[in-house]
């Protein structure tokens, strides 16, 4: 042994590490068995296999069926999901509010078998799950909108939604969408009279439940795309983009790219990422303004001495692409900067 | 060191930055001394710092020399140098000892010719981000005003929430603008270190057109400080509530109309016209939310995903009821945890430890911990947003079986039930009264489970009551 005698504690330490390093090694293992099996089970390969099997008319009695059945029926519908999900990127699901005073508003009378069915509608939501790819191909969280239909007066049949529940970030205004493409009937507010004459009043738009979630994925992938990008220029200027404002740290070949343009830093204002930061090493500071479609709308770059025109219309400039900024930024800096630039692309 | 006696005439600009207070007020000293002895010198480097000293110099040997008059009882020799300075700092951070010789060295020695109203906001916005249970918040939504008037169809051209972009130095002017004819001010802009947030911090006075001059105490009375905290990237802004019990001592000696509850409405007022710009105005509502923690402001009125999915439905918010499209586990086989966990691989190991501790002891079946799980989803165990008071106001009729038609909600002589939870994290609380079966989670309505986001609600039938379907 080359160590020096161990005291019985810290051996006793020194074995728990290693039971504890034992057990997390189990979990891994028991985490990676359950991955294969699944990923086995809804393979194509043995779906199909499967599938072939059942139909075979020789195995038709039921009792292998029924054997087989729950978990690889599981798998199927939990693959065939997943397909939806990466297909259509918007895709619904059910779910049930579990709040009891939904189930049974009147508390006494629950025993009353029609009063429940009728009232069973009201605790069901209709749920909107919206998948985004990021860069790294990885899925984002997914984002959810949570409806929940509302009664109508009997003599509208019209199904008319509400947004319940959503996890859509804040920046997102969730409430002007809802405003626009899921209107209320105006004499839920106004009140009763117009019921006698529903000539007098426009009648109430429809709801427009796929608008609502097409401009929804619309600024969520807007909003993706926008982060996304600013990894993209970070790795192209060689920084980090572990953390925010990092200043460029001495790694590999192309940390001279930052450094030839000048450039300190670049990072996101805020969470929403609307704005972009760029910062020189000579002080200028630059903000760019990125409209969803990924176009540099605005620039300005200040200075010691007032704003850097030249610098503002080259990012601004060429296709307006915020993707292709440092290149634009590139041919500006280049000695012969000149009108040149900003008549390519 | 008082500076010379100058004509001052009342001007209506804000408190300047380098407005000393004497170093001998003595509330300065407890001011400091809520600091620890770390944040304390800290601070000082912060103020030594190449790039700030110019607004905080230290008392040097030259100003000693100029003031050669008055005889200086101080028991510490000015410095010939800010290096100087510096050194003596660098020998209190690695010697072991209390902050009172801190505190002393700072105020009789290095700054003994005056704190500057800037040192002191920053004294307190230290304290405040190191102590973040130390005041109670209150959350205001950030509304375009004349928007939802109009029922017309107007389709704004993209749906971000209405954040003003506002450039600082721009917002505190017009804030300025607003409050200057009424009282006098000193701002302070900070960014936070840990949340991300920026707090502004605004101290009060009496207008100073009025004789006599205030003493210098008032510039550091708590009670006439108010913090309003700008959340990144959400409509929402939080402010922080004056004092519950205004203290006796100022109300007795100033006017009435200037005491402090009325100064921080007169400032929350300001703020939503202070952010507006012509064809653009907004007004603060609010959202019925006070808590000590601003963790919880933030997650239940924050720029993330959990402002409108709590209780049962924070299993969305967590994203904890499926995984990615690619993850070929079917999601009931996938415990929550294990969601958790991959979401966000760091940070979390603390509770993860607490988690399998409750696996291994808590005597809860297994059926009852399904019917928590389907009632409170995540929050209370892997995410929370501690609020430490809740309160509840039934509106039922107490009479069991009575059928009350719902339309006298608002009648005025219905009897009602309050209630009010207090505690460190009231919806953990009653999680945890559930697991133990206290509480039966099927049958307890949803306002128990934190679900409405608020920490007031007034509760009909097991439904939450808004004012504007009351």
């Amino acid at each position: 042994m080359a160590f020096p005698p161990a005291s019985v504690s810290s051996l006793e330490k020194d074995l728990d590490f290693e039971i504890s390093k034992i057990r997390s090694e189990i979990d891994n293992l028991k985490a990676r068995r359950h991955f294969l099996t699944s990923s086995l089970l809804s393979s194509t390969d043995l779906q199909n296999c499967i599938r072939q099997h059942q139909q075979q008319p020789s195995l038709k009695s039921s009792g292998s069926i029924t054997e087989v059945s729950p978990l690889v029926t599981s798998a199927s519908n939990h693959i065939a999901t997943n397909h939806h999900r990466i297909a259509f990127t918007a895709t619904t699901f059910p779910f049930t509010d579990p709040d009891p005073s939904l189930t049974s508003t009147n508390n006494n009378t629950n025993t009353d078998n029609n009063n429940a069915n009728a009232n069973a509608n009201t605790n069901k939501l209709l749920g909107v799950r919206i998948d985004i790819c990021t860069r790294n191909g990885r899925y984002a969280k997914p984002y959810y909108l949570l409806l929940k239909r509302i009664p109508g007066d009997g003599k509208d049949k019209e199904k008319r939604i509400r947004i319940h529940r959503h996890t859509i970030p804040g920046f997102i205004s969730v409430t002007d969408l809802e405003r626009v493409y899921l209107p209320l009937p105006a004499r839920e507010q106004e009140g009763q009279e117009e019921v006698q004459k529903p000539w007098k009043h426009p009648r109430p738009r429809k709801q427009d439940l796929r608008g609502l979630v097409r401009e929804l994925r619309k600024e969520l992938v807007a909003w993706h795309l926008r982060l996304d990008t600013l990894d993209l220029l970070k790795e192209k200027l060689g920084f980090e983009h572990e953390g925010p404002n990092i200043l460029p740290g001495g790694r590999g070949t192309e940390e001279g790219l930052a450094d030839s343009l000048g450039i300190a830093s670049l990072s996101a204002m805020g969470l929403d990422a609307r704005y972009f930061r760029i910062q020189w090493k000579d002080g200028r500071i630059g903000r760019l303004r990125i409209s969803n479609t990924g176009i540099v709308m605005r620039a300005v770059v200040m200075g010691d001495r007032g704003r850097d025109k030249v610098l503002e219309v080259a990012l601004t400039g060429g296709n307006g692409r915020v993707e292709n900024v440092i290149e634009r930024l590139r041919e500006c800096t280049t000695p012969s900067r000149s009108s040149r630039s900003l008549r390519e692309e | 060191m008082a500076r010379p006696k100058t004509i001052s005439a009342p001007t209506p600009a804000s408190l300047p930055n380098d407005l000393r207070i004497p170093s001998s007020t003595p509330s300065l000293v407890k001011s400091f001394g809520k600091l620890s002895r770390q944040a304390l010198i800290d601070l000082v480097f912060q103020w030594l710092d190449s790039r700030n000293v110019h607004a905080f110099l230290p008392y040097l040997e030259q100003d000693h020399v100029d003031s050669m008059g008055d005889e200086d009882t101080s028991p510490y020799p000015p410095a010939k140098s800010v290096e100087e300075v510096r050194d003596v700092y660098y020998d209190l951070q690695d010697r072991k000892g209390g902050k009172r010789e801190v505190i002393d060295r700072v105020l009789e020695g290095d700054w003994r010719h005056g704190i500057s109203l800037r040192q002191i906001a920053m004294a307190d916005t230290r304290y405040m981000d190191d102590h973040p249970l130390s005041l109670r918040w209150t959350a205001l939504e950030l509304t375009r005003a004349g928007v939802g008037d109009n029922k017309k169809m107007q389709q704004p051209e993209d749906f971000s929430a209405c954040i003003p972009r506002i450039h600082a130095s721009t917002f505190l002017n017009n804030l300025q603008m607003q409050i200057s004819p009424l009282v006098k001010a000193h701002y302070y802009l900070a960014r936070s270190n840990s949340l991300p947030l920026t707090f502004l911090r605004i101290c009060v006075t009496d207008s100073l057109y009025q004789h006599p001059r205030q003493s210098a105490e008032t510039l550091v009375d708590s009670s006439r400080v108010m913090f309003v905290a700008f959340p990144d990237s959400c409509p929402f802004i939080y402010t922080s509530l004056s004092p519950a019990t205004p203290k006796a001592g100022p109300s007795a000696t100033t006017a009435t109309a200037t005491d402090p509850r009325n100064l921080h409405r007169l400032i929350r007022e300001s703020i939503p016209m202070a952010l507006s710009q012509p064809h653009e105005r907004y007004t603060l509502k609010a959202t019925a939310l006070t808590a000590k923690s601003l963790e919880a402001l933030l997650a239940l009125r924050g720029p993330g995903r959990s402002n409108a999915a709590n209780g049962a439905f924070s299993i969305f918010a967590d994203a904890v009821v499926e995984g990615s499209p690619l993850d070929p586990r079917p999601s009931k086989t996938v415990s929550p945890e294990e969601y958790m966990e991959k979401g966000s691989s760091n940070g979390i190991e603390t509770e993860n430890g607490a988690k399998s501790d409750e696996h291994s002891y808590s005597p809860v079946s297994k059926k009852r911990k399904l019917a928590v799980h389907s009632r409170f989803g995540t929050s209370g165990s892997l995410s929370s947003a501690p609020l430490d008071r809740f309160d509840a106001r039934l509106l039922d009729k107490p009479e069991p079986g009575e059928k009350d038609n719902d339309d006298n909600i608002g009648d005025v002589t219905q009897p009602t039930i309050s209630l009010t939870f207090t505690g460190n994290d009231v919806f953990r609380g009653i999680r945890k009264l559930t697991e133990l079966g206290v509480v039966d989670p099927a049958r307890m309505p949803s306002w128990m489970t934190g679900e409405e986001a608020t920490s007031v609600v007034a509760v009909h039938r097991g439904k939450r009551i808004t004012k504007d379907t009351g």
